[in-house]
């Protein structure tokens, strides 16, 4: 049993190494067989750095197989902390004393780590446990065991050996051999572990068996694939004909397959006329626009347009019409013939007045325009179309209810998306017009989310920082979501405010809720023996674990940190992640970094997806990180804070690779600046150099500004850190040298920066003063500008908004 | 078009077109988890034919003997994919599996703000009727609910639709909305 001490672990968690290994001293004293103590005492000596020691005195411990759990998972942590390789802890023990509750405990650890193999071993050895009067329910054991199998199969099937890949579904099925299924769970797995088999004559028929008496959605889709996989097309046929007629399951997919089925079958015309006959449905139209794939006589163009006909009003005609068209297809006329036939000219004309079906309809219209020949957004008459068609639509605006959206944003975003194409450049002059127009649309159409990410995006590039996180407050974004979709707020959030909150909420999100919440999880869905959702819990709690925005959040906290003065934060929580984020990647398959960003809700509006040439111009200004970047930003901290591990000269290797080969499209000029520092420290050949410091932007409105003098803190404190951490002749005195010269440069540089705050203001609002003129004119006379139909006083109030904005982003540097 | 597809955990990662929206929730990871493990059919989506989810269904079973019945806990769909009857599709579909074998519930039911004239009609074009009006339901921690006062901005109407098992409509009443109850009478 283990006894734990809050003063040992006082003196651990406050640093003081010293007092904890001479409490944990007089422990052992006191309790000398009790193992947990001498564990400590080598994770002790382990944070101590006295590595060789920690190692042997851990190596000593498990050599007398303890079996107590907090002692292993002690153990655990020291071999960790010592970058030791060693053998697998629990599996040594357990194999040494299988009973129940410890291996129980290897179950759940395995989980908490998410170790497939683990859990396959532990599952596998509970079933043969020495239970020790433990009362657990063997038949739920062996489908523990079952399942685990077939998660080892699917996520290690690169790297499992082809042996077992075999061996282990075979296993599975002789394990509960004499059991038959007895509800859909467990119907799952025996499917499952025949399908891994090979087995799919037995499965479909195990399958239809079960789905006379339950129609199990899983069990369902999965007797479709098998019959699909087996070419059973007549049967196939048959159960989607059963599911479509008899239980009117109008199902898209089940559609498909029968389209599939009925084909291969030679049976297209009863199919035909099955479709005919039922009732019209999204689905059973489409399903004739599928026909034509199969029965060459019927006319695409017939079906796309009976299609739009019924649903041109609808706001998902054009999702769903998207997979059957591509750019370059002739299907204009049909839309030109259906604007006219529901007098959309009338609507322009102010001959009549729209309704929601018209607008959606128009939307539809230019959706599928822009889609088919995507050359229309290099061409100014494609913007005043958009702008037409919004001004014609506005009147449906003062319909809205509370909450409702107007489909009619998609014309601004459209126009938008043109006019950056149109564009040479993403200059400040651009973005200010951009802003202004949506934030137009946006105080018609509050809740529209499309709206508020591009102006959160663009925001961050004008350097108004604080109207992104308010943009980005009125998301209420939080939990899942902060993995997913704070990218577009955090991207180098670090060195543009010290304001940024988002860093440590999106944190606290993998803290608190990620790593607690999920190991819980996977345990209560074995408990419940919901096998059907196992797997993607287990890779739900992997994407996290290992989340590429986790990652990219370190490397921004550890700046924000650096910046401000707070190394113990980066010592004590940043650099773990550091090394944890460097085996990872180093890792086999199943644990790699996984990019869980999303990068599609930003585009899920006109065309519904990235438009390269408004992608590649935004990316000019902060552009977007990528996994490159990621790595080469957390070797470069590995390298500074990491001294003393037996990988460095490994993360040196690879960060002088990484530098030469990262595009300097996914770095900003101040980032390249930054690691050719490093780089020149660090090259054994001495033939990297510095790139020489940059001039200071002189736009206040641009990403650039603050960007430029939070770098230039960074990077003195970067220095400042290396020099009084480093091992005398670790870099040569030349090396040194340089970079002492280089701090002194950069410290009167910040020191005259910090005297010069006042006038970036003065400067600011002289830059406002005249854009706001320039704007105001392009606003009011030109061609394009005026067909936005921005009032006046509207963009008055846009502009003392981005000079209060921008006061707080040059606020921001007064505190660095 | 749509097809219905079970739930998984790694979907939570694909919802922000759905989810952004201001009357959608985004909860705690371990709620959605929790309906995963113990209801599992009983939560999916509605996919696009690229497999984007579209719209999806959250509901659990609870109650005893003849007050067994299915929850809808949430059903939300992505504004694209509004005005086509998903919803109702996603209901139906509900209706269908909490009916038959394992479960056969007596009812389904749901609670929706007593003013979201919308949800109701659509509810009530379903076969839904108001069973009873739960007062304060969304006052949150600071409304003491009293069933003398009535308030559409924070009271619920639990709406409910009998399934072939309750052959007698035992499940369901008439006039529903003037039967009050306080929020704990509507724990199971």
């Amino acid at each position: 049993m283990s006894t734990k001490d809050l003063k040992i672990d006082a003196a651990i968690k406050s640093g003081n190494n010293k007092l904890a290994l001479r409490l944990v001293q007089e422990k052992i004293k006191q309790h000398p067989n009790s193992s947990y103590f001498y564990a400590l005492q080598a994770q002790i000596l382990a944070l101590s750095n006295d590595i060789d020691n920690a190692v042997v005195k851990a190596k000593e411990l498990l050599d007398k197989f303890p079996s107590d759990p907090e002692t292993l998972k002690i153990l655990i942590s020291v071999f960790e902390l010592c970058e030791y390789d060693s053998e697998d802890v629990f599996e040594k023990v357990c194999k040494k004393y299988p009973t129940f509750n410890l291996i129980y405990e290897r179950f759940n650890h395995s989980i908490n780590t998410c170790d497939l193999n683990g859990i396959q071993k532990s599952t596998m050895a509970l079933t043969k446990a020495i239970m020790g009067g433990t009362v657990v329910d063997q038949r739920m054991l062996k489908f523990w065991a079952c399942f685990s199998l077939v998660l080892v199969c699917f996520a290690c099937k690169e790297t499992l050996k082809a042996p077992l890949l075999k061996l282990y579904p075979q296993m599975g099925l002789r394990l509960i051999d004499k059991i038959k299924p007895a509800n859909a769970q467990e119907q799952y797995v025996y499917s499952r572990l025949l399908q891994l088999a090979g087995k799919d004559e037995e499965n479909a028929s195990s399958l239809k068996e079960f789905l006379k008496k339950e129609n199990d959605l899983e069990l369902k889709l999965m007797y479709f694939e098998c019959l699909e996989n087996l070419g059973y097309w007549h049967d196939l046929s048959e159960i989607c004909n059963k599911y479509l007629v008899e239980l009117k399951e109008d199902d898209w997919d089940t559609w498909k397959l029968y389209i599939k089925a009925s084909s291969k079958n030679d049976k297209l015309e009863e199919c035909v006329a099955i479709i005919k006959s039922y009732p019209v449905t999204r689905n059973s139209q489409l399903a004739l626009i599928e026909l034509t794939k199969y029965d060459l006589t019927m006319s695409f163009n017939e079906c796309f347009l009976n299609y739009v006909q019924k649903y041109g009003h609808k706001l998902c005609c054009f999702l769903d019409l998207k997979i059957f068209i591509k750019p370059g297809d002739l299907l204009f006329e049909i839309l030109e013939s259906e604007f006219e036939k529901r007098k959309i000219p009338d609507i322009l004309n102010k001959k009549q007045n729209p309704t929601e079906n018209d607008l959606v309809f128009m939307v539809n219209y230019l959706k599928f325009k822009a889609y088919l020949c995507q050359d229309v957004f290099k061409s100014p008459e494609f913007i005043k179309q958009c702008c037409f068609f919004y001004s014609s639509t506005k009147p449906l605006l003062t319909n809205l209810v509370k909450f409702e959206y107007f489909a009619g944003f998609e014309f601004i975003i459209l126009a938008l998306q043109s006019l950056i194409v149109q564009s040479d450049e993403l200059s400040t002059e651009l973005l200010i017009k951009l802003t202004i127009v949506l934030e137009n649309a946006l105080s018609k159409n509050p809740y529209e989310f499309h709206l508020k990410l591009w102006l959160i995006k663009l925001y961050s590039k004008l350097n108004l920082i604080s109207e992104s996180t308010e943009l980005f407050k009125s998301l209420k974004i939080k939990f899942i979501q902060l993995d997913t979709i704070s990218h577009v707020l955090n991207t180098r959030l670090s060195t543009l405010t010290t304001q940024n909150e988002t860093l440590f909420t999106l944190s606290n999100f993998y803290t608190q809720h990620a790593d607690t919440e999920l190991p819980a999880m996977v345990s209560n869905c074995f408990q419940e023996q919901s096998y059907n959702k196992l797997q993607s819990f287990i890779e739900f709690q992997l994407r996290l674990q290992n989340s590429y925005t986790k990652y990219t959040n370190v490397v921004e906290l550890i700046k924000t940190n650096r910046i401000l003065d707070d190394q113990s934060t980066i010592d004590d929580d940043l650099r773990p992640l550091l090394k944890k984020y460097y085996k990872t990647e180093s890792q086999d398959k199943i644990c790699q970094i996984s990019d869980n960003r999303d990068m599609t809700t930003f585009w899920n509006c006109g065309i519904h997806e990235t438009i390269k040439a408004v992608s590649d111009k935004l990316n000019t200004v902060n552009p977007e990180l990528t996994s490159s970047y990621t790595r080469l930003m957390i070797v470069k901290e590995l390298i500074i804070y990491d001294t003393s591990s037996k990988y460095h000269s490994a993360y040196v290797t690879e960060f002088l690779q990484l530098y030469s080969s990262v595009g300097s499209e996914s770095l900003t000029s101040l980032e390249k600046w930054n690691l050719s520092i490093i780089a020149e420290l660090v090259d054994p050949t001495s033939t990297v150099k510095a790139i020489d410091i940059i001039s200071p932007p002189k736009s206040t409105l641009n990403f650039n500004f603050n960007h430029y003098y939070f770098t230039l803190v960074d990077v003195s404190k970067q220095i400042k850190y290396i020099l009084s951490n480093t091992k005398k002749g670790t870099f040569s005195s030349d090396k040194i040298k340089n970079l002492k010269s280089l701090a002194t440069e950069l410290n009167s540089r910040i020191k005259s920066f910090r005297e010069d705050v006042l006038e970036f203001k003065r400067i600011s609002k002289r830059e406002i003063q005249s854009l706001k003129g320039d704007v105001s004119t392009w606003f009011k006379n030109d061609d394009l500008g005026s067909l936005f139909e921005i009032d006046q006083d509207f963009m008055t109030g846009c502009f003392e908004k981005y000079d209060n904005a921008i006061g707080s982003s040059l606020l921001s540097l007064r505190k660095i | 078009m749509t097809s219905i597809r079970p739930f998984q955990a790694t979907d939570l990662f694909t919802l922000n077109p759905i989810n952004l929206d201001p009357l959608t929730e985004d909860f705690y990871l371990y709620f959605y988890m929790q309906y995963l493990s113990s209801w599992p059919s009983l939560f999916y989506k509605s996919v696009s034919p690229s497999n984007e989810p579209t719209g999806y269904m959250l509901a659990k079973t609870e109650g005893k003997r003849k007050e067994w019945h299915s929850h809808i806990s949430a059903v939300t769909i992505n504004p694209n994919y509004r005005r086509i009857g998903l919803a109702s599709h996603l209901c139906t579909a509900l209706e269908k599996v909490t009916a038959n074998k394992p479960y056969d519930c007596y009812f389904v039911d749901l609670f929706v703000k007593a003013n979201n004239k919308l949800a109701i009609t659509m509810y009530e074009k379903l076969g839904y009727t108001v069973f009873r009006r739960v007062v304060g339901y969304y006052g949150g921690v600071d409304v003491i609910p009293d069933k003398k006062k009535i308030d559409d901005e924070i009271d619920a109407f639990d709406m409910r639709k009998s399934l072939p098992i309750d052959i007698n409509g035992e499940c369901t009443r008439k006039n529903g909305r003037n039967f009050k109850v306080l929020p704990n009478d509507v724990r199971f």
